[in-house]
């Protein structure tokens, strides 16, 4: 019997199986050290953290694909206005901030011990950090919007035009403007994403880690969908009994 | 330096002994409870909705 469902269920199953996986050798690879082949050479300052560029980068490599999947279902949503996109919209807003925080949060951590180490800042300003904290705050006002309308079709139309506002900003903050100041992160000089001082070994984890992290998001953001839609259709047929 | 040493509580000298390698634990175990935290709120929504679920079939046993 063919179970009815909103989604493929061996695409799921196979997606449930590449991020345990995944995300297990990852951390393998992240955590080899002494003479294994991935180890990464150490560095003043840095240290042992620089494994961190395979959980902090990641973090917000999916915040920005979470927040051009949800400007992209916004779009269609005022094309054709099915409220399915504005849920998926929606959701995929939601994730995105969780994984924009997970980025802060763990940025202010790795700099706290290695370029503040010493002292007693977590919170330095630098530009690519302030600007991310920015960037996380548009899409908070998303939602800060998204509650502030009672009636759906409003909330969904005038969310989907905020929310092509807000993916717009994207590549600037986190990007264009950064880039143009003095920053602990690399791109300052012209570089276009790593610097020079990372070694290449550290792409063989690297990239992985960018994939599982991003399979995480889309997990995460398609059963909070799943979810909506259920929960739609039940509401839906309440009101029908009523 | 030695000042600094004197400051450095106990959380401070944990982390950056080993040559820092527990800021990087301490990163993934942030990751790893911030989505954990994100499970338990989508779980406690399908409770929620069980919990719908049951009110609605004793509704309709009726």
């Amino acid at each position: 019997m063919k179970r009815a469902s909103f989604y493929n269920t061996t695409a799921y199953r196979g997606l449930r199986l590449a991020i345990v996986v995944g995300m297990a050798a990852v951390i393998l690879g992240a955590f080899s050290y002494g003479g294994s082949w991935l180890s990464v050479p150490r560095m003043p300052i840095l240290e042992h953290t620089a494994r961190n560029l395979y959980f902090h980068v990641p973090m917000w490599f999916t915040m920005m694909g979470l927040a051009l999947i949800s400007a992209y279902h916004s779009l269609q949503y005022l094309r054709l206005g099915l409220v399915v996109r504005d849920l998926r919209a929606s959701e995929a807003a939601k994730m995105a901030v969780v994984f924009g925080l997970l980025g802060l949060v763990t940025g202010s951590v790795w700099a706290h011990y290695t370029w503040y180490e010493g002292t007693n800042i977590w919170w330095n300003f630098d530009p690519k950090q302030t600007l991310a904290a920015v960037q996380v705050l548009i899409y908070g006002a998303y939602f800060g919007l998204r509650n502030a309308m009672d009636d759906p079709t409003v909330r969904a139309r005038v969310s989907a035009a905020y929310n092509l506002f807000a993916a717009v900003t994207v590549p600037f903050l986190l990007y264009v403007l950064p880039r143009q100041m003095e920053s602990l992160h690399p791109g300052a000089e012209g570089n276009p994403a790593f610097s020079e001082i990372t070694h290449p070994v550290m792409r063989i984890v690297f990239y992985p880690a960018v994939f599982a992290f991003f399979l995480v998001g889309w997990l995460l953001y398609t059963q909070r969908v799943r979810l909506g839609l259920i929960a739609r259709r039940m509401t839906s047929h309440v009101e029908l009994n009523l | 330096m030695f000042v600094y040493l004197l400051g450095q509580t106990g959380v401070d000298k944990v982390l950056l002994s080993n040559d820092k390698l527990p800021v990087v634990l301490a990163v993934v175990l942030i990751i790893w409870i911030g989505l954990a935290l994100y499970v338990f709120r989508t779980d406690r929504r399908i409770s929620h909705l069980e919990q719908a679920l049951k009110v609605d079939d004793e509704s309709d046993k009726s």
